[in-house]
C-alpha cells in the first residue's frame, strides 16, 4: 500500500505540474516564456555541471511561431498569421474630414 | 519557371470574395476558412506546393482588396506586399490575380491596377461554372491578348478545377507589362475590355434578383432574418438531446469503470471527481455546438450573410455602428477573438474601436454550455403554441439580449464621442450558392476538433488545477464540514461570496467564476468538480436544479450574457488596439454591466417568485 501511495503522489504531482505549466503557456505566454528563459539561463551559467548546462540550453524557449493567435483561447479560428508576420494592427486616429 | 532552384514566390490577390482562399487551399492542400462573403481573410497566409516539374512554390494568400489605394488595415497588407514594402516579405516573383468571372465589371479594374505595377501576372478567371450557368461568355484568348497576361479559367471550389492554372504556373514566368505611373481612366478601359471580350445576357443573376426581392425587403427581409435565427436556436435544443444523452451515458460508464479499478484515494478522486465529472459536463455540449455551426456554415456559404448586414445597416447606424461591423460581430458568435481581428476590414478607426468594444457581447460558443446547462435544469422542455420549444425560445432570448446590449453600448459610445459623422455602407452582395455538403462537413469536423482540443487542453488543465485547489489542504482532524470547505478554493469561494451574495450566487458558483475567466466552459466543469467533491453523486443539471433557486439561475444566465470576457479576448484587444486603455474600458464596463444586470435580475426574480 505504501508503494501505491508513492506512485499516487508522483502521478498527482506530475499531472498538476503539467496542468500548471500548460495553463501558464496558454494564458500567460510572454510571462511563462520569460520565466522559462530565466531558469534556462541559470542552468547554463558557467561553473554548473555540463549536463546541467546542456539541459539549460535545451530548455531555452524558441521564438513564438505564431503571432499570438495560436496561443489564444480560441485555438484555431483560421485567422492566424504565418511565423514572422507583423500582426499588430494598431489603431491610428486622424481627424475626420467633414463631407 | 522550372529552371530556378529557390522556391518561386507567388502572391494570390484579387477583389474580396473572388475565391482566392479556395484557390490557395486547392494549391497547397490546406483548409483555410472560406465563405461566400467579402472579408473572410484579414491576414496574409502562407503555403507551399511542389509543381509537376519539381519546382517548389511558396504561395501567399492575401486579404481581398478593391484597389491598391487601400484604406483598411487588411487591404494595406495586400498593397504593401504587391509593392514589396511589407516588412520581412520580398516582392513576389509572380502575382496570381483572381477575378470573379461573373462580375468582371468590378474585378477587371483591380487587374488593370495590378498590371500597372509592371510585374509578372497571371489572371485566374474564377467561378467559370457559375458564369456558364448564367450564360456569360468570355473570349479568354481575346482577353489575354488585350490584357497582355496569361488568362486561365478556374473553378476553385471544385476538385481538379485549377489544373490549368497549376500547368500555367509551371511554365516560364510571363513577361510583365511595362510599369505605368500615368493617370488612366480604368473604368473606360474596363468597359472597352468587356465590350470586346465578354457577353452577358444580364448583369445580375435572375434567381438572385428574385430572392433578393424578398430577403432585402425592409419588412419581409427582417421577418425572414428573425425566423431564420429563431429556427436555429429551436434546432439547437430539439435535435441535440439524443446525442447528448449518448455522450453523457458513455462518459458516466467510463468514469464508473475507472473508479472501480482504483482504490479510494486522491488519484481516484482526481480522475473521477476532476477529470470525468469536469470534462464530461462540458463534452456533452458538443452536439449543440455542432448544430449551431451547421446553420452558421450553411448561411456563410449561401451568400445570405451580407444581405443580413445590409438589412441591419440602418439599425446599426442608429446605434453608432456600421454595416461593416456585421461580419466581425457575426464572427464573434464563434469566438470574440476572430471577430475582433476581423474588424481590420473596417476603415474608420472610431467605428473599428466601437466594434472591438462590443464584440465580446456577442454570444460566443463557449457560453453555450453554461446557457444550456441552466436552461435544461430550470426551463421545462414543453411546447409553446404547439410548435416552439420553450427552452429554444429562452436560448434565442439570451442571444438577442447580447445583440441588444451590444447595440445599446455602441449607442452610448456614440453619444460620448464628439464626432457624430456617419459612414454609408458600401458592400458587395455575392451571388447565392447552394452550400456544398463536403465543405459543411469539413467545417463541422474542424469545429469539433477545435472544441475537443479545448476540452483536452486548456479545460482539462484548469479542471485539474481546480480539483487540486479544491482538495488541498486536507481538512483538519475531527472536521465536520465537507473537505472542500477547508480547501484553498473553498476558502476563496467563501470570501468571494461577500461580493456576490446580492446576486444570489453561492460559494460554489463563486469558485466557478474565477477559472471561467480563462475559458467560459470551464465554469461548467468547475461546478461539476466542486459538487462532485462535495459528495453529490447526481449529474450536474440535477444538482443545480435541486440546490439553486430560479432567481439564482436567472442571475447567472444574465451574468454570462455580459460575463467579463476571457483573458484571451483581452489579450487580443490589447494587440489590435495597441493600448491598455481599451482593455481596461472593456473589462470594466463588462464587469459593471454583468454585476448590475445580475443584481437586478436576482432581486426582481426573488421579489416576484
Amino acid at each position: 500500500m505504501k508503494a501505491y501511495a508513492i506512485v499516487q503522489a508522483f502521478a498527482i504531482a506530475s499531472i498538476v505540474a503539467w496542468s500548471a505549466w500548460y495553463a501558464a503557456r496558454r494564458l500567460l505566454p510572454t510571462v511563462s516564456r520569460r520565466a522559462q528563459a530565466g531558469v534556462a539561463s541559470w542552468f547554463e551559467r558557467p561553473g554548473h555541471a555540463a549536463w546541467l548546462r546542456r539541459l539549460g540550453h535545451s530548455m531555452q524557449p524558441v521564438q513564438a511561431s505564431s503571432g499570438g493567435c495560436g496561443t489564444s483561447g480560441c485555438s484555431t479560428c483560421g485567422a492566424c498569421a504565418p511565423a514572422a508576420a507583423v500582426e499588430a494592427q494598431p489603431l491610428v486616429f486622424k481627424p475626420r474630414t467633414k463631407s | 519557371m522550372n529552371a530556378s532552384v529557390a522556391a518561386l514566390r507567388i502572391a494570390i490577390v484579387g477583389n474580396p470574395n473572388s475565391g482566392k482562399t479556395a484557390l490557395f487551399n486547392q494549391l497547397t492542400g490546406t483548409r483555410q476558412k472560406v465563405a461566400n462573403y467579402a472579408g473572410v481573410t484579414i491576414e496574409r497566409k502562407e503555403g507551399f506546393y511542389t509543381a509537376p516539374s519539381g519546382q517548389s512554390v511558396r504561395v501567399l494568400d492575401l486579404p481581398g482588396a478593391y484597389s491598391l489605394a487601400s484604406a483598411s488595415p487588411d487591404e494595406a497588407i495586400t498593397r504593401d506586399v504587391c509593392y514589396g514594402r511589407y516588412p520581412g516579405e520580398a516582392v513576389p516573383d509572380l502575382i496570381v490575380c483572381v477575378a470573379d468571372a461573373t462580375n468582371l465589371r468590378l474585378h477587371l479594374r483591380f487587374v488593370l491596377e495590378l498590371k500597372a505595377l509592371g510585374r509578372p501576372i497571371v489572371l485566374a478567371l474564377n467561378m467559370m461554372d457559375a458564369a456558364e450557368r448564367r450564360g456569360i461568355r468570355i473570349d479568354t484568348a481575346l482577353l489575354q491578348r488585350r490584357l497582355g497576361m496569361p488568362v486561365v479559367e478556374t473553378v476553385a471550389v471544385r476538385r481538379g478545377g485549377i489544373a490549368a492554372l497549376v500547368e500555367e504556373l509551371d511554365r516560364e514566368l510571363p513577361s510583365p507589362a511595362p510599369a505605368s505611373g500615368e493617370a488612366r481612366d480604368l473604368h473606360a478601359e474596363v468597359r472597352a475590355l468587356l465590350d470586346a471580350a465578354v457577353s452577358a445576357p444580364r448583369r445580375t443573376a435572375a434567381a438572385d434578383d428574385a430572392i433578393d426581392r424578398i430577403v432585402l425587403h425592409p419588412v419581409l427581409g427582417l421577418a425572414v432574418l428573425a425566423v431564420v435565427m429563431f429556427l436555429i436556436f429551436q434546432a439547437v435544443f430539439s435535435w441535440a438531446t439524443p446525442l447528448q444523452d449518448a455522450i453523457d451515458a458513455a462518459i458516466a460508464a467510463l468514469g464508473a469503470g475507472v473508479g472501480n479499478l482504483l482504490p479510494d484515494g486522491a488519484l481516484r478522486s482526481l480522475l473521477v471527481d476532476g477529470v470525468f465529472a469536469g470534462l464530461g459536463a462540458v463534452l456533452v455540449f458538443l452536439p449543440q455546438i455542432l448544430i449551431l455551426f451547421l446553420f452558421i456554415l450553411a448561411l456563410e456559404e449561401s451568400g445570405y450573410l451580407p444581405r443580413a448586414a445590409f438589412l441591419l445597416d440602418r439599425m446599426m447606424l442608429a446605434a453608432g455602428l456600421t454595416g461593416r461591423s456585421f461580419i466581425p460581430l457575426l464572427s464573434s458568435f464563434a469566438c470574440a477573438i476572430p471577430g475582433i481581428m476581423a474588424t481590420r476590414s473596417i476603415q474608420d478607426p472610431r467605428d473599428r474601436t466601437t466594434t472591438i468594444l462590443v464584440a465580446p457581447l456577442m454570444t460566443c460558443s463557449a457560453r453555450l454550455p453554461v446557457y444550456t446547462l441552466l436552461i435544461a435544469a430550470f426551463i421545462p422542455a414543453r411546447t409553446v403554441a404547439g410548435v416552439f420549444n420553450l427552452q429554444g425560445i429562452v436560448l434565442f432570448t439570451l442571444y438577442v439580449a447580447g445583440i441588444v446590449s451590444a447595440l445599446a453600448v455602441a449607442w452610448v459610445a456614440k453619444r460620448l464621442d464628439k464626432d457624430k459623422s456617419e459612414h454609408a455602407l458600401l458592400m458587395e452582395l455575392p451571388s447565392y450558392r447552394i452550400p456544398h455538403p463536403r465543405d459543411i462537413a469539413i467545417g463541422l469536423w474542424e469545429r469539433a476538433m477545435i472544441f475537443l482540443k479545448r476540452v483536452g487542453g486548456i479545460i482539462l488543465a484548469l479542471t485539474v488545477l481546480l480539483w487540486f485547489l479544491s482538495s488541498f489542504p486536507a481538512p483538519p482532524p475531527g472536521a465536520t464540514e465537507p473537505a472542500i470547505d477547508y480547501s484553498l478554493a473553498g476558502r476563496i469561494g467563501h470570501l468571494l461570496q461577500y461580493v456576490f451574495t446580492p446576486l444570489g450566487f453561492n460559494w460554489q458558483i463563486c469558485i466557478a467564476l474565477v477559472p471561467g475567466l480563462a475559458a467560459r466552459e470551464v465554469a461548467v466543469s468547475s461546478l461539476a468538480t466542486v459538487y462532485a467533491l462535495s459528495g453529490n453523486e447526481n449529474g450536474l443539471p440535477a444538482i443545480v436544479a435541486a440546490q439553486w433557486s430560479l432567481a439564482t439561475a436567472l442571475a447567472l444566465l444574465v451574468w454570462y450574457v455580459y460575463a467579463p470576457m476571457c483573458i484571451s479576448t483581452l489579450a487580443t484587444i490589447r494587440r489590435e488596439t495597441n493600448s491598455w486603455r481599451y482593455v481596461w474600458i472593456t473589462a470594466g464596463y463588462l464587469f459593471g454591466l454583468a454585476y448590475l444586470a445580475s443584481l437586478l435580475t436576482y432581486q426582481f426574480a426573488r421579489a416576484f417568485s
